[in-house]
């Protein structure tokens, strides 16, 4: 079936290329300045010196990535790995791993639930989903707090119902900062399923149970893999803001429970150390990246496996 | 009644300065024997001067910004003619023949003084207990501790024995005693009110500075102690009185920062939370509101050293005059201070420098920075002090005042403001901070959430179950 | 006695609630063959998609009894119901290959894995795609896809097969090609195929026994031939072929059970005997229906059953459509095979006559 292009296709063909790339230069360019600037600006910075006040000092040094991982003794000059950034490193990846895994549990059917409303009032139900997005970041958390503390909503009503005579010690625990970021992480589960869902046709489901299938069968082989995009992006959505929230394990997590978000704006907020909150930002964009093929990996392997 | 609304009634000639005497002395009467707060008293001075006061008025004179009203001083501020103890027993008989500059200006401002209010010796630590007068006790519960040093101070405005008293604060004397007993304190910027007695005139810790129920009032009070004085090295050259009345700000051109420990103080679980729920209420009047920190790395160690040198010069002497009657804790403090070397306390200037100066630059950002005015509950006055926080253990003796003493050392202006009651029934205070210099402006926001404050019962001013508090020491 | 696969008895499906009760299907009592190819033929909205839906088991019935092999299958869930449906939009798993398609509900069935490779390969066979089987469902044809969800849903060997309109979504050909094939997977597989379609060109051609639907009820049921020549009610008649209905009058009648009586045209002394159904015993007047292709034309008008003027003329290569005026005003439509000799050809405005066999006029019930 091959042939030769005539001149006239050609130069058609020419033509179209050459509009695609003239549409497309806005994005480029900002995606040039708006995405790569400041991400290069940040790893320039991790090699600078660290000024008094915040800020950099113009000397190229090593220091601030040499501290990601290690620290100095200040007495004795030994160097030993820094336990505090690596446990902080680690916490900050389970949290957000247990975060999505959280989010992707009540996401999924909320998103079935809203997706197999009839049309008019889906509308509804999205707006009712986004309406978090529309108050301060801190007040939501505070919204949290309020459920969860010792006087707080659960606390009191389980104790005057008898359930409970001390109040269970929810918040600053990894629980607390659990439930506030899956609570504010949620619509960006929802969001990308429901959009999955929604084009999802129904009809699957019926061939599904016409050949044998049974609900949880359905849902295992025929709905989670077609809206398998929707939840690829859910995770990768609620995953990555997890990793570099800070306010809500502030909060949630009293101060104690610091996550790698708490890290750098210590770092970069309170003016200590920018070259080293820029080696950790850089630090956690690779730990993004890498859970991120990690995980895209692992979802095409049960691809293939399940076909 | 607040000291503005007196003041207002008084000029009308519907109150004379002789009822709200007589009122004051009632009261004290009734409530002190269960508290323990006006340790010194000269209740027919104080009422022939209240007479005076009424007389002046009937002849159309002025009588002042105070128009007379009674106002109780801190033991540690000499009164001429009156007993001042500053809680030691070496000065027990110990009678001022001058006033201290700060209680003259209230003098001279037709205040009245009434008496004077007990402290801890030489004002150190944050329970007021010593071994001329014996405990203070928290009016919401006598068996817990006022909180200190302006312990004796704080209790008296919230049992209403005095509309207006005096305080002064270092690490948190005069913020911890009105967040313990839910009035107003506030802690000026330095150089404010005089103090022209201080040993070490140059560093900007320890100032005076005015205790209220209202905002408002604390405003009149803070007017009448401010003068003008070249022995402080502080004050400013000239006098800037706070406009009178103040006019409230509107919260909503406001930008706050919360932050429930400042990023380094140890403070109770159970305090963040009430804390934080509080900030949620409060969280939608303004125009921003965000979590942050202020930088206060290394804050403990600089107060530590500087503290101690401030202890150094001002207690030396005393302390080797008078070991044998001295507390041990200051002499403890005075022992520790010396151990500091000059390189010691080279880091911590250099510290208060970097901490000082990002304090002030934190302000192009916010208008004004909220925290908690206690780590703790008010805990039993037998208890000296806070030795642990849910199981952390406070490595000195005022650590649990880090809330306090942190912005101390960035020489921010602080008011506390009464915000509801914790999880045990105790009053609950927020700290308002400004940089140096904001008086003005910080009033003028603590005026409006002191509003804002009370409309929301969570949030609105506590009140002392008086009857309770008299039966409490008859039985 | 007959073997039924299914039996339906009484079923009703209602939608919604008063005042905007749905009734898409009224009390339908049917039995179906064994091995038959039973055909539901109605036009949308008639109940036919909805009848199909109840046995399959997406829907439960309002009211009624579903009978597969005398077990009743009412409550049962479609995944325990030895019943699958080829789908209108075919639902092929989009994730999945075509084989993969196939194994699916082998695989739900937990056949033994050799068993379902060997039935996979003979239904690739069977519908002839060998060659795509390793293809996602997107990337061939629609009528590929048309084989690959009937070889889908014979794969598990069930007792009944439903095909929902399968054949719509192809082109003319595609349809014709897909008829035979449809008919041959029918006899080979020996399973009874539920065929639901609203063109009664597929109907005829491919069933063994038709139920004509409207309205949720089924109107008449019975072979093709039944169906086409004998309509028992006028919509039948209307849907299926093309029909002239004529008022006629009734002019004798016989008494008693037999159903043998005689009917006149208006303007014609002439009576026809034909039979009479049962309800229109005592009635005056009665609708005749004639397909056009029974009707003949000639250019005298004498003796003529009904008489007319040509109004248009359609050809359709073996057949030419006569459309006449008749002289009461209505249309009459004959039908006339196109022969090489030419023969008699009138021309639009000739005034002509309408003959017409006795034996080819039905009263119809209504």
């Amino acid at each position: 079936m091959s042939r030769t292009l005539s001149a006239l296709e050609q130069e058609q063909i020419r033509r179209k290329t050459r509009a695609n790339w003239l549409l497309s230069t806005p994005a480029l360019l900002l995606l040039l300045f708006a995405a790569s600037g400041p991400l290069i600006i940040v790893v320039i910075y991790s090699f600078l010196s660290s000024g008094n006040y915040g800020g950099v000092v113009w000397e190229f040094s090593t220091d601030a990535w040499f501290n990601v991982l290690y620290t100095k003794d200040i007495f004795d000059d030994t160097v030993s790995l820094s336990d505090a950034h690596l446990s902080i490193f680690w916490r900050s990846v389970q949290l957000s791993f247990l975060t999505t895994v959280l989010c992707l549990f009540f996401g999924f059917p909320t998103a079935y639930f809203i997706a197999t409303r009839p049309p008019s009032t889906r509308n509804v139900w999205l707006f009712l989903i986004t309406i978090p997005f529309w108050t301060n970041l801190l007040i939501r958390t505070f919204a949290i707090l309020e459920l969860i503390r010792n006087q707080g909503v659960i606390n009191n009503s389980l104790m005057s119902l008898g359930l409970i005579q001390e109040p269970i010690r929810m918040l600053y625990t990894d629980f607390a900062i659990l439930v506030g970021m899956a609570y504010v992480y949620l619509p960006l589960m929802v969001l990308p399923i429901y959009a999955s869902m929604e084009r999802f046709d129904f009809r699957f489901v019926e061939a599904g149970y016409d050949l044998y299938a049974s609900r949880i069968k359905v849902l295992r082989r025929i709905i989670i893999p077609i809206i398998k995009p929707g939840i690829i992006a859910g995770s990768i959505l609620v995953f990555v803001p997890s990793l570099g929230a800070y306010v809500t394990p502030r909060v949630l997590g009293g101060g104690k429970r610091l996550m790698v978000g708490n890290l750098i704006e210590l770092q970069f907020g309170q003016g200590k150390n920018w070259p080293l909150g820029a080696a950790l930002a850089v630090t956690m964009l690779v730990i993004v990246m890498v859970a991120l093929i990690f995980y895209v990996r692992l979802v095409q392997k049960s691809e293939r496996n399940h076909g | 009644m607040s000291a503005t609304a007196l003041i207002a009634e008084i000029k009308k000639g519907a109150i004379s300065p002789v009822d709200v005497m007589e009122a004051s002395i009632a009261r004290i009467e009734a409530v002190d024997p269960a508290v323990n707060a006006m340790v010194t008293h000269d209740f027919d001075a104080a009422l022939s001067a209240a007479k005076a006061a009424e007389a002046k008025h009937h002849k159309g004179e002025s009588i002042g910004l105070l128009a007379g009203l009674p106002v109780a001083i801190k033991d540690l501020e000499a009164t001429a003619g009156m007993r001042t103890t500053y809680g030691s027993i070496p000065f027990r008989d110990h009678i001022p023949e001058q006033d201290d500059l700060s209680v003259a200006q209230v003098k001279a401002a037709g205040g009245i003084v009434i008496g004077k209010t007990n402290t801890p010796e030489f004002g150190t630590g944050g329970n007021t207990w010593n071994d001329v007068f014996g405990v203070t006790g928290n009016p919401y519960d006598p068996t817990k501790t006022c909180a200190g040093s302006s312990g004796g101070s704080a209790v008296a405005l919230a049992t209403g024995m005095v509309p207006l008293a005096s305080g002064s604060d270092f690490g948190g004397s005069l913020r911890t005693p009105a967040g313990f007993c839910g009035i107003i304190g506030y802690r000026p910027s330095p150089g404010l009110v005089p103090d022209v007695d201080k040993a070490n005139a140059l560093a900007p810790f320890a100032v005076l500075g005015p205790m209220a129920r209202h905002v408002a009032d604390a405003v009149l009070l803070l007017n009448a102690q401010m003068s003008v004085d070249n022995r402080d090295p502080f004050s400013p050259n000239t006098l800037r009185l706070l406009p009178d009345p103040m006019k409230a700000a509107s919260l909503d051109s406001i930008k706050v920062a919360v932050s429930d420990d400042l990023g380094v103080a140890p403070v109770a679980d159970e305090i963040k939370q009430v804390f934080s729920s509080r900030m949620g209420i409060l969280s939608s009047a303004f125009q921003s509101f965000e979590w942050q920190d202020p930088d206060f790395t290394d804050v403990h160690d600089c107060f530590e050293i500087l503290r101690g040198v401030s202890y150094v010069a001002g207690m030396k002497d005393l302390v080797d005059q008078h070991r044998d009657h001295i507390s041990p804790l200051i002499i403890d403090n005075v022992e520790r201070a010396l151990s500091y070397n000059l390189a010691d306390v080279a880091m911590a200037h250099q510290t208060q420098s970097i901490l000082a100066r990002k304090w002030l630059a934190l302000f192009d950002q916010v208008d004004v920075v909220i925290c908690p005015a206690a780590s703790v509950s008010p805990f039993p006055h037998a208890q000296r002090y806070i030795d642990q926080i849910d199981g952390q253990v406070m490595p000195t003796y005022m650590r649990w005042l880090a809330l306090c003493y942190a912005p101390t050392m960035v020489m921010a202006c602080s008011l506390v403001v009464p915000c509801g009651v914790d999880d045990h029934g105790m009053p609950f205070g927020i700290q308002l901070l400004g940089p140096p210099g904001g008086d003005q402006r910080l009033l003028e926001i603590g005026l409006a959430i002191e509003a804002e404050l009370a409309k929301h019962d969570a949030t609105k001013a506590p009140l002392p179950d008086l009857a309770k508090l008299i039966a409490s020491k008859k039985s | 006695m007959v073997d039924d696969t299914i039996r339906i008895e009484g079923v009703g499906k209602y939608f919604g609630a008063e005042p905007n009760l749905v009734k898409a299907l009224d009390n339908v009592s049917v039995n179906i063959r064994r091995n038959e190819f039973f055909t539901l033929l109605g036009p949308s909205g008639c109940g036919k998609t909805t009848l199909l839906r109840l046995i399959a088991g997406f829907e439960s019935p309002s009211f009624g009894t579903i009978l597969l092999d005398n077990k009743d299958i009412t409550t049962l869930p479609p995944y325990q119901r030895s019943v699958n449906t080829v789908f209108q939009s075919y639902a092929l798993f989009p994730h999945l290959t075509v084989a993969q398609n196939i194994s699916f509900g082998l695989e739900m069935l937990n056949k033994p894995k050799h068993e379902i490779n060997q039935t996979v390969d003979e239904m690739l066979a069977l519908v002839h795609m060998e060659e795509l089987k390793d293809r996602r469902t997107n990337q061939i044809s629609g009528g590929q896809q048309q084989r690959v969800a009937l070889a889908r849903a014979l794969a598990p060997k069930p007792d009944v097969l439903l095909l929902d309109e399968p054949l719509s979504a192809l082109d003319y050909k595609l349809r014709r090609g897909m008829q035979i094939e449809l008919k041959r997977l029918q006899l080979e597989t020996g399973i009874t195929f539920i065929f639901v379609t609203h063109d009664q060109e597929e109907a005829l051609t491919m069933s063994d026994r038709i139920a004509v639907m409207n309205e949720g009820h089924i109107l008449q049921v019975g072979s093709p031939d039944e169906i086409y020549n004998d309509p028992q009610e006028r919509f039948v008649a209307d849907f299926i072929g093309e029909s002239n209905f004529v008022e006629v009058d009734i002019v004798g009648k016989a008494s008693g059970a037999s159903s043998s009586g005689s009917i006149r045209f208006a303007n014609s002394k002439k009576s026809y005997p034909v039979k009479i159904p049962a309800n229109k015993k005592n009635d005056k007047k009665a609708l005749v229906f004639i397909r056009p292709e029974h009707a003949r034309l000639d250019g005298k008008t004498r003796g003529a059953t009904l008489t007319g003027t040509l109004a248009n003329k359609l050809f359709f290569g073996t057949d030419t459509n006569y459309h006449i005026d008749l002289d009461d005003g209505s249309q009459f439509v004959v039908r006339a095979q196109n022969t090489l000799e030419g023969g008699f050809s009138p021309a639009v405005g000739d005034k002509l006559g309408i003959f017409v066999d006795e034996n080819a006029l039905k009263v119809l019930k209504d």
